[in-house]
Formats: structure tokens, sequence, C-alpha cells
């Protein structure tokens, strides 16, 4: 080693030509795509198995109701199919509050009609009503939430204020309210959903463009000249969509559970409707009556179980999707 | 013996994508007081080391072998105190175990001899021991003592003649808690961070004082400030009771390594201390950690990807790749005299005022990916003097008969596996005639 | 700044939504269909469809909205709830009795739900992924899918009506006496169980992803044993999202205790009010709603406030 002190340079470590050296097939560097959110939630959905079970619960649960009894639209006859043994709105198909049996799964209800049928349709308002008031309010939230934190400053501080009124109020009995004094039926029932509903996709997305917006390809975009809305909606809400599809999944089951209730308390839908809740209303009284041996507990627990099933199920799959796209770092990629 | 001894460590990560060598039979030796640098990319291991030393290697990460020795007296009498039956004589050992017995030993354990020295020559037991190439002692530091019964698995404490040190990769774990913070202390990359923002800067300096040292609440908190004034922070009695979002970048740093010495350690690991800095901040904190640890005489691990901050700082260097060191060399020879390729490519990167080239020199490629590292020696990829040799055998370690200590490269160059040679030259110019070489060095 | 200074800018703060949540309580009646008066023609048979005029004198309908609305208030200030028409009461008699056992209730789902969650929740997330976590996931789960009256409905027909180990009925002695609160652990159970199971799940997750972070391992490398760290740094920390989960939640157990008291009969508010809308009883109505909105701002400040004690950048921010 030279014993000269100074300034160091290094010369012979040629690097060109190793770029035209065949690449060493002992390893081969894949290069892997990252995965779309779509990819990666439909791949976690498809290998969990609690995502399994909730998605065919689900559908199970949709398809039959669907398919329980014709329905016609305008005097065309949409879906034929008649999976349902009784017709739900037949009374004394059998005796009164017979027990499950054979001919009727479920057992009848106190006007004899057979439950297993009443709670196969009735799957049919909650679960739509479920999806579309899902869908209704977090559209109107996530637009709202959008455009309040991506233009900010005062258009923020005015939309924000509102929304911590909608807060305010509990939305149950928000909900119970618009109800009671502006009538029951499927759109009211909608209605009153969504407008109690939308508030949360509208903080939740806000939030999130508010951590976006620091991000510097929003900046590159609009640096580019991209106009606000075109910003707006190809780079920043793709982003911040994650937390409002979870919250999607498990606002689909608070809905449910919220129209049931409503059905439960007697307002929503006439009595007789075959609505899980409307239902249970129905039976509530054979509790009181029952006593030891004569409780005729299937009147009460399988419209409740439905209910339970299906939130359930819409709340593994939603606990899957928020997994999917929370990971982080779940392993350690490499020394470091 | 050196303070801190580190031999043949290796760490693996068990994830889903496959089992990741983050550490590949590392070795090193910090005396007391030393700077020792540990050099190389991201990615390289660096980190995991410095959590290796402290065991706190988390799954699904395991220290899968090898022996990290302390030896510190005071802290030797302090364990033994408190773990009395986990004490190993060496010297007895010797005494007790003749070459019979443990040539006995191993047929009876069934262990290849050519597993303990690393070298393939040696395969006869006898022959080795005749040759006195394997100690008791090295049994010990080895692991295989414990497979061979002649210690306790839970001995974790050895006496050999003046030597005294703890076995840290077989101590239980509240031994080891007693060396953290205390007798090993640990400076984070970013003190933003290693801060937890919900407690003030002062509590978080003072809890590891009170907790090491059985200082009550008024004596710690007065060391405390103590402290935070020594490290450069003005006003530091009010400071104290300031939350970490409170600070500056520079100031957080500055508390971390006030969080770092706290205790009086005997090595500090610095983990890329200055990396999250700007430059000014840089060079003062750097002169701070300096000038504490030669008055504490405290000995630094300095991790660190940067070179410049490893030629003002350090006594020694070691340059890591992919998991494994590639070269040791006090710090003069490492920069003037680089022997392993890797090295040479770092130096040829650093872009100098004056360089006629056109184009940034880098070492073409990246890290490679530590679960399927590459076959025979795995910088081959990236290097412009690999041969066909180079693909199949991996080199060793090769010790450079030096007056320094501890000079060593791994590269087949070495071990003259090599037809061509590295073809690379040092050349050093005089302040005064920048574009005349005065001298070289040719590597042929 | 200092906790006082911020304590002080977050109740200011409330004002304003105070006044707004009466405000849209307000107004959201006057938009509904028919008032009382119709609603008297229509269900008393003794009063004749031409003294709606007169009566609506009477009650003070005729006036602008925004007068009707500042009399009301006014009255809500004083302690004047106004009157509910079908039973000759006063509204504010009514809130003193009732208000007292939602109170209680609520307050009891509330105790319920935290011991439950918060030890739960750190067991889970110390225990991450391994069986214990995984048990109390599918627990948590289950919790809030479950729909509050028919987990009700499934509790009284066990334990009430079948084990007979809890009354079905109100024993009718006072609020604190034994026989209530004993009564009160069903109901209590059924309004805490939802809120138990989301705490829980937040308390895990909130914890888990804190664990992750450089100060526990800083705090680890100054050799503190792990009890300290994770009681000690890790839950502050974590608890700061729990809290702010725990007030949002204050509004579901409000709703629930609506059709929890349905369900048992508890006599509290919520029943009071499923009542009131069948009658149609405006001003009970207007309370009512008017007094869930002030109970959720309350429990949003309170959250605040715990918030800004627990997480000192906060404080900087406001």
């Amino acid at each position: 080693m030279s014993t000269e002190r100074g300034r160091i340079r290094i010369t012979g470590f040629e690097t060109d030509h190793l770029e035209e050296r065949e690449p060493d097939t002992a390893r081969e560097e894949e290069y892997v795509e990252p995965q779309s959110m779509w990819r990666r939630i439909a791949n976690r959905l498809v290998r969990d198995r609690l995502a399994l079970i909730g998605i065919t619960v689900v559908v199970v649960m949709a398809v039959t109701a669907f398919l329980a009894r014709p329905i016609t639209v305008s005097g065309v006859t949409v879906q034929p199919f008649s999976l349902a043994p009784y017709d739900p709105t037949a009374t004394a198909v059998g005796g009164r509050h017979e027990a499950p049996s054979l001919s009727h799964y479920m057992g009848t209800d106190r006007l004899g009609r057979d439950l297993f049928s009443r709670v196969m349709v009735g799957g049919r308002y909650s679960i739509s009503i479920g999806l579309v008031v899902t869908a209704l309010a977090s559209t109107f939230g996530v637009i709202y939430g959008s455009v309040s934190g991506y233009f900010g400053g005062w258009v923020d501080s005015v939309l924000m204020r509102f929304l911590d009124l909608v807060f305010a109020f509990p939305a149950l009995v928000l909900a119970l309210i618009l109800v009671a004094l502006f009538g029951g039926g499927f759109w009211p029932l909608v209605g009153a959903f969504v407008l109690v509903g939308w508030a949360s996709y509208a903080r939740i997305i806000r939030g999130e463009i508010l951590k976006v917006k620091q991000n510097e390809y929003v900046l590159a975009a609009k640096a580019l000249g991209a106009r606000d809305q075109s910003v707006l909606f190809r780079h920043i809400i793709p982003n911040a969509i994650a937390p409002v599809i979870v919250q999607a999944t498990l606002s689909v089951g608070t809905v449910v559970i919220g129209v049931a209730a409503l059905g439960f308390l007697g307002i929503g839908f006439d009595p007789g409707t075959p609505e899980w809740g409307t239902i249970l209303d129905g039976e509530r009284d054979t509790l009181a009556t029952g006593d030891g041996g004569s409780w005729y507990w299937w009147a009460t627990v399988f419209p409740g179980l439905m209910i339970f099933l299906f939130v359930m199920s819409m709340n593994m799959i939603g606990d899957v999707i928020n997994d999917a796209l929370d990971t982080q770092v779940d392993d350690i990629g490499g020394g470091g | 013996m050196a303070l801190l001894e580190v031999e043949n460590l290796t760490v693996k990560f068990y994830t889903s994508e496959g089992v990741v060598t983050a550490v590949d039979g590392l070795s090193y030796t910090i005396d007391r007081g030393e700077k020792f640098g540990v050099v190389g990319e991201s990615g390289a291991g660096k980190s995991v080391t410095a959590l290796s030393l402290l065991r706190l290697i988390e799954s699904p990460g395991e220290i899968e072998s090898g022996s990290i020795r302390f030896a510190d007296p005071d802290t030797v009498t302090r364990l033994e105190e408190s773990y009395p039956g986990h004490v190993v004589d060496v010297e007895d050992l010797r005494d007790e175990y003749n070459r019979e017995k443990l040539v006995s030993r191993f047929e009876e354990a069934d262990i290849p001899a050519t597993e303990l020295t690393d070298n393939p020559r040696h395969d006869d037991v006898e022959d080795v021991l005749a040759a006195g190439k394997l100690d008791v002692r090295d049994l010990i530091d080895r692991g295989h003592a414990t497979d061979l019964g002649l210690i306790d698995e839970e001995a974790f404490i050895v006496y050999d003649g003046d030597e005294q040190y703890i076995d840290l990769l077989r101590a239980p774990e509240e031994a080891v808690r007693t060396l953290r913070g205390n007798n090993v202390s640990m400076i984070f990359q970013d003190a933003q961070t290693a801060l937890n923002p919900v407690y003030t800067v002062g509590e978080q300096i003072a809890e590891a004082i009170r907790h090491h040292l059985d200082y009550d609440d008024e004596e710690a908190k007065q060391r405390a400030i103590e402290l935070l004034d020594r490290v450069g922070i003005p006003d530091a009695e009010s400071r104290y009771t300031d939350y970490p979002h409170e600070f500056s970048g520079g100031m957080q740093q500055r508390a971390v390594i006030a969080m770092a010495l706290s205790c009086d350690p005997d090595v500090i690991i610095a983990d890329e201390p200055t990396t999250a800095l700007d430059v000014t901040t840089e060079a003062k904190i750097l002169d701070l950690l300096e000038e504490l640890t030669d008055e504490f005489d405290t000995a630094v691990q300095l991790i660190t990807h940067d070179l410049g901050v490893v030629a003002e700082l350090c006594d020694r260097v070691m340059v890591m790749y992919a998991g494994q060191p590639v070269e040791k060399a006090p710090v003069e020879e490492l920069y003037y005299d680089p022997k392993h390729p890797y090295t040479v490519g770092l130096m040829s990167s650093i872009p100098r005022i004056g360089d006629d080239r056109e184009r940034l020199q880098t070492i073409p490629g990246a890290m490679p990916d530590l679960i399927e590292t590459p076959s025979g020696c795995s910088f081959h990829p990236r290097c412009p003097y690999a041969e066909e040799a180079c693909k199949q055998k991996e080199p060793r370690m090769v010790e450079f008969d030096s007056e320094s200590v501890d000079r060593s490269a791994k590269c087949l160059e070495y071990t003259d596996d090599l037809d061509e040679g590295v073809g690379y030259t040092v050349t050093v110019e005089d302040e005064r005639r920048m574009n005349e070489p005065v001298s070289g060095d040719q590597h042929e | 700044m200092s906790l006082q200074k911020f304590i002080l800018r977050r109740i200011l703060a409330s004002v304003p939504v105070l006044i707004g949540v009466s405000i849209i309580t307000f107004g959201l009646m006057q938009l509904a269909p028919g008032d009382v008066v119709d609603h008297m023609i229509a269900a008393n048979p003794n009063v004749q469809p031409g003294e709606a005029a007169r009566l609506r004198q009477e009650y003070g309908l005729h006036e602008p909205i925004w007068a009707q609305y500042l009399d009301w208030m006014q009255g809500v200030l004083t302690g004047d709830f106004g009157e509910v028409y079908s039973s000759s009461r006063d509204a504010s008699a009514i809130v003193r009795a009732r208000l007292p056992e939602t109170l209680l209730l609520a307050a009891f789902g509330w105790v319920f739900a935290i011991l439950i969650a918060i030890p739960g929740g750190i067991y889970a997330a110390i225990n991450k992924d391994q069986l214990g976590d995984d048990v109390s996931r599918v627990f948590a789960l289950s919790g809030i899918s479950i729909p509050n009256f028919w987990l009700g409905l499934m509790l009284m027909a066990l334990f009430a009506v079948y084990l007979d180990w809890f009354p079905t009925l109100d024993p009718q002695t006072g609020l604190l006496s034994r026989e209530m609160l004993w009564w009160l652990i069903l109901p209590g159970i059924t309004i805490g169980t939802a809120a138990s199971a989301n705490l829980m799940r937040i308390m895990r997750t909130s914890m888990a992803e804190e664990i992750n972070k450089e100060y526990v391992t800083a705090a680890r490398a100054k050799g503190l044993p792990k009890r300290t760290v994770y009681l000690k740094h890790v839950l502050r920390n974590s608890l700061i999202s729990v809290t702010t989960v725990a007030a949002f939640l204050t509004a579901s157990l409000v709703s629930g205790s609506v059709v929890v008291e349905v369900v048992f009969g508890w006599p509290g508010l919520g029943r009071e009010l499923i009542q009131a809308i069948q009658l149609r009883e405006i001003n009970l109505i207007l309370i009512i709603t008017l007094l869930t909105g002030v109970v959720i701002v309350l429990a949003n400040l309170l959250a605040d406030i715990v918030y800004g004690l627990l997480d000192p950048r906060i404080r900087d921010e406001y």
C-alpha cells in the first residue's frame, strides 16, 4: 500500500462489459408486477376459508331469496321459479304454531303460515335494501367527502361542520323518526337509511384524501396541467377508495339490522310483510306466554338467525377485504 | 480478548416467500473504546446484525447459529451474582477432559471435525486436537459443548484464566435485558419514530436510568437533564418536559444519543445515525458522537452506507454484501488499499471534481434477493473481474498477514483461484498536483 | 397549548353544534306531514274537524316557524318541554322520570363493553395470529353481527323465561334498588354486546399496529421488560384510536337502547319515544330527539378531551 496520503482515485473498475454478459441462469429474476388492489382482494377472498364461507352464504341466501317466488314486472314474468314450498302469505297451510317438521322446515307461525317460505321471501327485503342503501349512500358520501377534502379551505370547513351535525344524531333513531313520520315501505326506508348513512363515507374519504393530497404524484399531475376534476377522479379517488370499500361491506350488515329493527318495532313495513324483523314483531308476544314447554321457539329463533347469518357473512367478507387492503409488511423482505 | 466478539453469526427469516438469509457466517470483533464501522448498501443485513447483538430478533426471524461474546469484567461479575449456577470454568474443563475423553465424546455425539474448524482438510478429530487446532474453549464458543455434554445448556458465564465473558446467545432473556440499554445500547436511524410521541423526552431518558441504575425519580431526572445538556440541547431543564414533536430533527437525534448514553454503556450501536439529517447537522452529530465516546471510552459500532462518515469516525471497518462480510480492514487500509472488488466498486462510484468520465460510475445491478442468493460468490453477477470459478466456488474469508489486526477479504483472488486476477489501480493524488498520479499500486 | 385551554376550546366548539342539532330536530318535525291537531282529529272522536283552526291557535301552531322554534328553545332552556296532549302530562315530568333509567342502562352497557373489550383486545393483539386471537376475532365478529333485539329476545327466553333467573316484568321498585339492578343485567348485556365487540376489534387492530412501531423496539433496546413496554408504551398509543371510536359508539348505544327498552319493557326514554311516535306527540319526540343529540355531542366532547389527555400532539393542532 502506498504510503502517500491525499485524494484517492480508482481506475480499472470497468463495468461496461457487465451489461453485455448473459444473465446468470442460476437465478432468473422475474419481474413480478405489483398486483392491483382488486387482484389482491380477489386473491385473499379466495384463499381465506372464512371469506369463502361468507361468500357462499351470501350468494346462497341472495339466490334463494330471488328464486323464492315468481317476480313479475309490468305483467312480464321475470322470474318464474318458486323455491318456497308454500305461498308465504297463505294462512292456515298448517296448524298454528306447529313445530318444525318435514312438511314445514321451520314450523308455522301464529296464523298457520309456513315460516320457511316466509323467511325465504323475507330475504328479499333485507338484502335488497342493504345493497341499494349502501350503493347510494356510498356514492353520495364519496362525492361529498371528495369535494370537501380536495378543495379544502372554507369549502371544507363548511361541509365538515354540516357533517358534524349529521353525526350528532344516532342513525337508527333518526331513521326511525323519519320513517315514522313520513311513512314506511321500501323506498321510504331506503331514503331514510341513505340519509343517515352517507356521512360515514364522506368522513372516511375526506380523511384519505387529505392524506393522499400530500403525495407527490398529485402535485406531479397538477404540474403537468391536469384539471382538478381529472386529478380528483383519476389519481386521488382510486387510491383513497380502499377504506370506503371496507366500510361499505360492513355497512350492508348495519343497514340490514337497522331495517329489521324498525320492522321489529312495527315501523317500516305493514304487519304481515314477511320481512325478517316484521315477522319477529308479529311473533314477539309468544315469548311471554311460553312457559317451559310451550315456547314456540322456532317463530323467534329462525327469522333472527337469518339476519345473524347474513350479516355475519357480510362482515366476514368485509374483514378479509380489510386485511387484503391493509397488508403493509407482513414479512421481512430482506436484511437491511 | 476483545470487548465484543461475534463469531459465525447466521440469522434467517422464515417468510411466506421463502427463507431469507439476512446474515450469513458473520464474524468480527470490537475492542474497548474502538470505533468500528459496518458498511453496505440497504438490504445487506447491517441492521439485523445490530438487533442480533441485543437479541431483539423476533419471529419470523431466528438466530440460527453463531456466538456472541461480551467480555466486560464488571458485567460478568454482576451476572455471576444473579446466576451463580450458570458459570463455566474452562481451565477446569480442560483438566477434566483430556484428549481421549474428548474424542470418545465426539464419537458418541457423531459430530465430524470439519464442522468445527470450517476447514475441509480437518477430518479426523484426533489429529485436529493433537495439532492444537481445537480447544475446549472453541467447543464452548461454537455451541458444541452442550451437544457433547461438556457443559450445561444454561451455562453462559465463562471464565478462562484471565479472560471472562458472557455468551449472549445462551443467556436467559432476563440476563440479556440487564445488558440492553445498560452495557450495550442503540441509536436508531429515525429519531422521530424511535421516540414515543406520548411521553416527554426527559421521561424516556430517565426511564432507562431508573430501571438499570436504580436511581429514584429525582436523581434520574437530574441525570437526564445533565445528559441533555451534554449532548448540546440548550435549556435542558425546561426541555426535559417537552414532547418529541416539539424538538427539531437534529435535536431529536441528540436526545436519542442522550438516551443511548444514559447508563454509560460499553458499546453503542449506531444504526445510520445521521442518514435522516441534513449535511450540516450530520457533521455536528458526528462530532458530538466522537467527542462523547472518546470521553467515556465507549466502543461504537457504526452502521452506515456512507463512506464519508466511516472515514471520519471509524478506526476499523467491515464491508458487508448480501448478508456476508466481504472485507475487513483498518480504515486507512480500506481506502488506500481495498482488496475486495465490491469495496473497489464503492470507492470508484464516489464522484470526484476533475473526473473526466462522462457518466457516473455505478455498480450495475442490485443487491441480490436474500432468499435465493447467487451461486458461488454472491457478488459475481456484478463483478467486472468475475470468472467461471466465481460462479461455482464460494470464496472464503482470507486473512492477510499484515501488521494490522484482522485484515481480510473474501475473494477467490486471494486463494489463487482466479486466472486473470483483479485489474484495478488505486492512485493517490497529491493535493497540489491534481492531474498527475504520484504513485500507484497495481493489482494484477 | 395547555390542557385547560384545549378543553375550553373544545367545549366552545360544541356549542354551535348543539344549536345546529336543535334547529335540525325542530325543522325535521315541521316537515312531517300532518301535525298534532290532524292526529287528534283522526284519533279522538270528540274532536271535530271544524275545531282545527281554534286548536291550532291555542297551541300556537299558527305562528311562523322561527317564532315557534324560539318559543320552544326558550322552553327547553328553562326546563319546560311542552305538553303531552294525549295524556295531558308535562313532557318535562316524563323526561325527568325516564331519563335516569335510560342513562343507567346505557352506563351499564358502556362499562360492560369496556371491561370486556380492552383486556380482550390487548390479549388478542399480543397473541396475534395464534389461537387466542382467532377465537376473540370470531367472538367479536359475531358480536357485531347479531341483531340486538334478537339477542335480547333470546336472552330473555333462555334466562328469564326458561331458567327463570331474571324477572320479565318491571319490579317497579326504586331505580337503584336491588331488584331493578338485577333486572338491568339482561338488557344491559344485550346493549353492551355490540359495543364491546366493536371496541375489541378496534383495540386489537390499534394495538397490533402500534406494536410494530420503532419506538417499541427502542423501548425494548433500553432493556425494559415486555410488560412495561406493552402496558406503558404501547397501550397509551393504542387507546388513542379507541377513544374516537368509543365516542362514536355512544350513538349506537343510544339507538340500541330504544330497541332494547322495547324488548325488555325497560321504562326508559327509548320506550317513551316509540310510544310518542305512535301517538304523534310532537313535543315528546322533539325533546327526546334533542336529548339524544345532546348526549352524543357530549360524548364526543368527552372523547376529545380524553384524546387530548392521551396524545400531547393533538393539543397543539387545535
